[in-house]
């Protein structure tokens, strides 16, 4: 079963990991955001395939640019 | 004669080129508009009269002594205040950086003025580029050049607002997730969110490098595209751009449109978009058409998971970017900005990579949905009438994040996606406020958008239409 982002946790990360100091009621606030774009990453993600990298994107847009009247 | 501070910067470039007006006179209407209306707009950080008039009289000079001139000769331009300019303060919006002078030049800017063009001033921008309504706790609210009780959109809220009030005749912006579309819908301009890789970001104040792109913003398609064709290309500065050579976007526009299919969008872009917006979308649809455009009906990918990817590098990027300052001086930092960034600390670092990793598929996939029927996507830039000032800036009020998120649902996932995307004035609101079409291209296809644009611009007159100060 998959544990919900508190803020107790995002407190946690913030002294722990981040050496940073923000206030509770700060922490509350950043819960939902925080797992609203995890979450979205996660079950994204699901669907990378073993090769995927961040440079084939790069790739892609050069692959992809129109033809024919483009060229100068 | 006409005030040459009304010309668009294509007419009064060859004005100045033939003699038919001096640089210097050009420079001094601009700076009597700044001087007569500024007030009003707060569009700029730094103004830079002395150098201005300086540099037009220098013009001048060379153009008596028969030396070469550039395409924009003598044209006075200002710039969102976070291009670096060797010996010059660049604030970036911020109280952090409101001394910083940096030691290099942006390669845009010496490609402007290798090109001829005149530095009027740093203009006024949301805190490093967080933020997308142009609202600025440290310099001061950018306002609406139609009218002030309204926002003026952002993170480049100066370069929209001073082209639209004709202080200059363009500027740079940037656009990491609709930071030049948006402002130059917002106050009825045109506006160039490149491919990314298109234009140098070398020089340019970070916001998150693996969405920043750099764009103008003009009174016109023709301006737009003038100023793309001097500082579009590659730089060895800046290893992510690309070694795409950049067509000649005034021929382009020259061949006409004849054959192009426009994609209009049957899902999400119109689900939940205010009437009048897509009132005034429709219209614009049917010039199109009328000018012998192919209209195709697509179903686009759902943009939330492109929203939210987006989201996800530039929120874990510009936490990087700030780790340091957030750590050291967290009550410099205004409170949109450091909301803005602060969800970037708590996002593992798989996330991130994650987020990355998926950009190709969602690319292919949106290739494959939509540039496989046609050649341009045409849809809103934002879906509702320009906001009011005061209902959404941090007042505490839940329902100003929500209409933040809403503003940019249309622009973030193109970032994402790393398209090029075109904002053109359209229509206006019951209000008299602007209202603007978003033409999106496939991967360096900033020649077809022009093309387009301008068909449509030779075809109406909303551009032509100026603010009353």
């Amino acid at each position: 079963m998959k544990a919900k982002v508190t803020s107790e946790l995002i407190l946690q990360q913030a002294s722990a990991l981040q050496r940073l100091e923000i206030t509770d009621e700060r922490a509350e606030e950043l819960t939902s955001e925080v797992a609203a774009i995890n979450d979205t990453v996660l079950d994204a993600a699901l669907e990378m395939e073993f090769d995927d990298e961040p440079a084939s994107h790069a790739r892609l847009l050069r692959v992809e640019k129109p033809k024919g009247a483009e060229t100068p | 004669m006409t005030d040459p501070a009304l010309m668009s910067l294509t007419e009064v470039a060859a004005a100045i080129r033939d003699g038919a007006v001096s640089s210097v006179d050009v420079t001094k209407a601009c700076l009597d508009r700044i001087e007569a209306h500024e007030g009003q707009i707060n569009s700029i950080i730094n103004l830079e009269r002395a150098e201005a008039l300086e540099s037009a009289k220098a013009a001048d000079a060379a153009r008596e002594r028969g030396d070469a001139m550039g395409p924009l000769h003598g044209v006075p331009l200002a710039h969102k205040d976070m291009y670096y300019r060797r010996g010059h303060i660049s604030t970036c919006g911020s109280t952090i950086r409101r001394n910083y002078v940096p030691d290099i030049t942006a390669t845009v800017l010496e490609k402007l003025e290798a090109a001829g063009a005149l530095y009027v001033a740093g203009l006024n921008m949301s805190e490093f580029a967080a933020g997308p309504t142009g609202h600025n706790e440290h310099f001061g609210d950018c306002r609406n050049p139609w009218n002030r009780d309204h926002i003026t959109g952002g993170s480049s809220s100066g370069s929209g607002a001073a082209t639209a009030a004709r202080f200059v005749f363009g500027a740079m912006g940037s656009d990491t997730g609709g930071s030049v579309r948006l402002p130059a819908a917002l106050c009825g301009v045109v506006g160039l969110k490149p491919t990314y890789g298109r234009i140098s970001r070398y020089g340019a104040m970070p916001r998150a490098w693996s969405n920043d792109t750099m764009g103008p913003l003009a009174r016109t398609v023709r301006d737009c595209a003038l100023l793309t064709q001097v500082i579009a290309g590659t730089d060895p500065n800046d290893p992510t751009t690309a070694d795409e050579p950049v067509p000649d976007y005034a021929a382009a526009i020259e061949r006409g449109i004849e054959g192009l299919r426009v994609a209009i969008p049957v899902n999400v872009f119109y689900d939940d978009i205010d009437e009048t917006v897509a009132a005034v979308l429709r219209d614009s649809v049917d010039v199109l058409r009328g000018l012998g455009a192919e209209i195709v009906e697509v179903e686009v990918p759902d943009l939330e998971p492109m929203f939210r990817l987006g989201d996800a590098i530039s929120k874990t990027e510009a936490a990087t970017i700030h780790a340091k300052w957030m750590r050291q001086r967290p009550q410099d930092y205004g409170h949109h900005t450091a909301t803005r960034i602060e969800a970037g600390f708590h996002l593992p670092a798989t996330r991130y990579i994650e987020a990355l990793s998926l950009r190709r598929r969602y690319l292919a996939d949106f290739i494959d949905r939509v540039f496989t029927k046609a050649d341009i996507l045409h849809t809103p830039t934002i879906p509702m009438p320009v906001p009011r000032i005061d209902e959404s800036g941090f007042d505490g009020s839940d329902s100003v994040p929500a209409l933040v998120a809403r503003m940019t649902m249309f622009t973030r996932p193109i970032n994402y996606l790393g398209l090029p995307s075109l904002s053109v004035p359209c229509g206006f609101t019951d209000g008299n406020l602007p209202v603007a079409c978003q033409l999106v291209g496939r991967p360096f296809g900033e020649a077809q958008l022009f093309a387009m644009g301008a068909a449509y611009q030779d075809a109406t007159d909303w551009h032509l239409q100026c603010p009353v100060l």
